[in-house]
């Protein structure tokens, strides 16, 4: 297994177009990483130099600390020892699911019942043992899928990459699918990259998460960091849903900072803020509660008044678009009883508070 | 409401040609085999059934030879061609060679090039004692006698075929190489495979079906090829049936009956090989996926031998397209052919002989009226055979009538051309003799061009937007005309361009049907040809080749219609 260091990566196409400008990322052995980011955003792209399939424009790709990508030096994608998922899955429609599996132990030359055992064996794993003798045009979404998961594991391969493989499946089975995917990779133990556009399934299937914009990465970590300590406005977005609010800070202590927020009044956050600076506070919606009439009762912080102004009922939880002090704020719960034009209080515990600094 | 304000007319209309279609293909192939079963030419009151003109056709060893001649042509043909095409496919679909985008051009226009220029063009250049290029080499290397190249000859012929039936294997197999979603490359790559084994491994099993139907086309058209094969053949000593069938009905004494029985073997022949070619054609687009994202080709970097890839390509169009060119237009400004050309040789005698006959004025009239004729009412019904076909999903028998109008394809023009002519001589329609059924047999013939693509353009733009003329208040006619037809102007343009060069250069039709009156240019050409007066058909041709560039500069310029796939 390998563990994967990218260096300053860039890479320029024709009409002078980044589409990297300049990745730094490592890879640890067994880790799962995903590349996350909007459509041109780059992940893509370096997942495909990381392949060898593209060649850099400048910087250095490493397995286990030997070069294998430099804008001078590529190795070939066929001697990487690397096994990559396609969204299309690319299964050779003319070969049946077997000889799919068993081309590259094929390639590296094993010997007829070595290449048996060890086909079989991962389809078992994934199985897929019924289908062996099937071709591509015969099998499902699903089943190409797993397919193609079993021809790149086959040859066990040091490195894993993923080309948003479960784009094209419907939503239930996604969601199935990448939890499968997360116990296999982790019971393989092998290091993994997965590009995706989807941050839920990022962040259900990654070790770290590298979010890219604009051929750069915004912030990287694991995935409670990104969410919960986003470090701009463009990760908090991303990565969930959110009421974006200014606000200054009016002072702050050991343990919280007292902010002013537009049109709410007052806020106080778990976090410690430098004082004087404007900000961003950020409510996740589902982090705001929802009490009727105007419950004041204990007086604590964080709470406002409000009228909903919208009601939008979604089975699991419901959501409300709350007018309160001038400003809309949007609240997801499942408290699913109150109307439209309702007068509602709204609270928010302070740990729950982001802040996010303005540059 | 009134019977007559019930009957929905534009139904009828669509009915009425439903039935046109009929009539057009299956009549002739139905008097076609009637007269191969009969004894007697038509109108001959002794004629009864009878297998004796088959018997004739497999009994004896002139005819026998003839059938197995068409086929041998054809596997020789298919084999030199489909390799060749599919390493020019190879080449400039896959590799970095320099200016690709003209190559893949320039690779298509010998399609448009007619048989009958080329077989002019290398008797100018290659026939052993006279011919341009053997002069020079005989100058060059001084020796004498004749050769050292001839025309004349089996391998001539093939050569003359392979160069024009290249392009049909080219567009066949980069067809489907160049859409192969490029991650099935990808993923053999990172499964381990070197370029080679990706090509073996993946490519070719991928493009196999393409390889094969470009094979049965290749093989279809050489066999049932008519010009090359009647100017060169009799010289050559090979004969085709295409060649028999001509002389049974043109020359003393006449076998129409015998004919039409060759018709009907060659028919068959074509029509078996087309059938699994349509087959195969099928199948080559089941492998190509188009995946959403636009496939991202594989280039391969093949080196320094780009330069000797160009190379060996320009010596092809050279051989195809800018050598026949040459000898023509030479040709016809040169008192005979030398290949010793001096100033005083050159002259415009050829050029005045030809517009002083009044018979040639004729041909040129007629060639057009035919051509401008045959192009805008076959669009036309083809594209309102497609609307049917497309768009009334409820009627039955839809498939029957799109098999309908691509069989057209499957029929040699000389088979067409005698089915034709008894038609016409037993229908009391007077149109035998006259410009009018050479109109009905181009209409025929090329059908299946115009049919095939009316229809896939209306698939690809799919019947919302008439349905929602028709939500707006437009009877179907209505909303085809005012939304779809200016929508698809450019494919219907294009496909009326193609029909019309190739119904102004059709020979194989009309060299059965024609008479004094509806002389054409291809005919005059041949006839010149046959008299010997060869620097005049070089003229004609020189005339025809500029009609049918000027039209495609037209489209091109005017219309911005790109022709080329």
């Amino acid at each position: 297994m390998s563990r994967i260091e990218i260096r300053g990566l860039r890479k320029f196409f024709p009409g002078n177009v980044a589409a990297i400008d300049g990745i730094d990322l490592i890879a640890q052995t067994g880790e799962i990483v995903s590349l996350l980011g909007p459509s041109g955003c780059g992940k893509t792209t370096t997942l495909r130099c990381i392949a060898g399939l593209e060649t850099p424009s400048a910087g250095e790709i490493f397995f286990d600390d030997q070069l294998v990508s430099s804008s001078k030096y590529c190795v070939p994608s066929e001697k990487r020892n690397i096994g990559m998922v396609f969204q299309s899955y690319a299964l050779w429609p003319h070969k049946t699911v077997f000889r799919n599996v068993s081309y590259p132990l094929e390639l590296k030359g094993l010997k007829e019942d070595g290449i048996q055992k060890r086909v079989m064996e991962v389809l078992e794993h994934l199985n897929l043992a019924p289908l062996r003798d099937r071709f591509p045009a015969q099998l499902s979404g699903g089943q190409q899928q797993r397919v193609a998961l079993a021809r790149s594991l086959a040859p066990e391969p040091a490195v894993l990459l993923f080309d948003e493989p479960l784009s094209n499946l419907d939503a239930k089975l996604r969601e199935r699918l990448r939890e499968e995917l997360r116990s296999i990779l982790k019971e393989v133990g092998i290091t993994s990259i997965y590009v995706t556009h989807d941050q839920a399934e990022a962040m259900a299937i990654s070790d770290q998460i590298a979010l890219m914009n604009e051929g750069r990465i915004v912030q990287k970590g694991e995935p409670e960091d990104l969410y919960e300590r986003p470090v701009n406005k463009f990760v908090a977005d991303f990565v969930g849903k959110g009421n974006f609010l200014t606000g200054k800070v009016l002072d702050s202590s050991g343990s919280a900072s007292r902010i002013a927020l537009e049109g709410l009044g007052e806020i106080l956050c778990s976090q410690q803020v430098p004082p004087g600076g404007n900000l961003l506070v950020l409510l996740r919606p589902e982090y705001v509660d929802i009490h009727p009439g105007f419950a004041l009762e204990d007086a604590k912080e964080n709470r406002w008044q409000g009228r909903i102004v919208r009601r939008t009922y979604g089975g699991n939880y419901t959501n409300y678009v709350v007018e309160a002090g001038g400003v809309t704020v949007q609240v997801q719960t499942v408290k699913s009883g109150f109307e439209k034009e309702e007068q509602v209080t709204l609270s928010v515990d302070p740990a729950k508070v982001i802040c996010i600094p303005t540059h | 409401m009134s019977i007559w304000q019930r009957i929905n007319y534009q139904n009828v209309l669509l009915a009425a040609l439903v039935v046109l279609l009929f009539a057009m293909v299956l009549m002739p192939l139905g008097f076609l085999l009637y007269a191969a079963f009969w004894s007697a030419p038509a109108g001959d009151p002794e004629g009864m059934f009878t297998f004796n003109n088959f018997l004739k056709a497999f009994g004896t060893s002139d005819s026998w030879a003839a059938i197995l001649n068409s086929l041998l042509l054809g596997a020789v043909v298919t084999g030199i061609t489909v390799p060749a095409g599919f390493g020019f496919a190879w080449l400039v679909r896959r590799t970095n060679i320099p200016a690709r985008g003209l190559l893949n051009t320039l690779m298509v226009v010998p399609l448009f090039i007619s048989p009958l220029l080329l077989s002019l063009a290398y008797i100018a250049l290659a026939n052993p004692r006279t011919g341009f290029l053997n002069l020079m080499l005989r100058a060059i290397f001084g020796f004498m006698g004749e050769g050292p190249l001839n025309i004349y000859t089996f391998g001539g012929i093939v050569f003359l075929l392979a160069s024009h039936l290249v392009p049909y294997a080219y567009l066949n197999i980069a067809a489907v190489l160049g859409t192969i979603d490029s991650s099935y490359e990808e993923a053999a790559k990172i499964s381990g495979a070197s370029g080679f084994k990706v090509l073996r491994d993946v490519i070719i099993p991928i493009v196999l079906p393409a390889i094969l139907s470009a094979a049965l086309i290749v093989f279809v058209l050489a066999a049932e090829q008519f010009t090359i094969v009647t100017l060169l053949g009799p010289n050559a000593h090979f004969v085709t049936m295409p060649y028999l069938i001509y002389i049974s009905v043109t020359f003393y004494p006449a076998d129409p009956n015998f004919a039409a029985a060759m018709g009907v073997i060659l028919l068959v022949i074509t029509g078996v090989g087309i059938y699994f070619y349509r087959r195969m054609a099928v199948q080559a687009f089941k492998f190509v996926t188009i995946t959403g994202k636009g496939s991202r080709l594989q280039i391969a970097d093949i080196g320094k031998w780009r330069y000797i890839a160009l190379a060996g390509c320009l010596v092809y169009i050279l051989v195809a397209i800018v050598l026949p060119y040459i000898a023509i237009v030479l040709g016809s400004f040169l008192d005979y052919i030398t290949h010793n050309i001096t100033w005083d040789k050159f002259t415009l005698e050829n050029y005045a002989r030809m517009f002083r006959g009044t018979d040639n004025i004729l041909a040129i009239g007629n060639t057009l009226l035919l051509a401008l004729l045959g192009a805008s009412v076959g669009v036309t019904f083809a594209l309102l055979l497609a609307f049917i076909v497309q768009r009334f999903k409820t009627v039955k028998g839809r498939g029957i009538l799109d098999y309908l109008c691509m069989m057209p394809i499957s029929i040699p023009g000389l088979s067409l051309a005698l089915g034709l002519l008894w038609t016409y001589l037993y229908l009391p329609v007077p149109i035998y003799g006259t410009i009018w059924v050479l109109l009905v047999a181009y209409i025929t013939r090329f059908l299946a061009q115009g049919y095939r693509i009316s229809s896939s353009s209306l698939l690809q733009i799919g019947p919302e937007l008439e349905e929602a003329a028709r939500v707006s208040g437009a009877s179907r006619l209505r909303a085809l005309a005012n939304v779809t037809v200016p929508i698809l102007a450019t494919p219907l343009l294009s496909g009326w361009v193609i029909i019309f060069i190739l119904a102004a250069l059709e020979v194989s039709c009309t060299i059965i049907l024609y008479s004094s009156q509806s002389l054409t240019m291809s005919v005059a050409i041949w006839n010149q040809m046959a008299m010997g007066d060869t620097v005049v058909a070089y003229a004609m041709s020189v005339i025809l080749g500029g009609i049918g560039i000027i039209v495609i500069l037209i489209a091109q310029k005017v219309f911005g219609v790109f022709k080329y796939v």
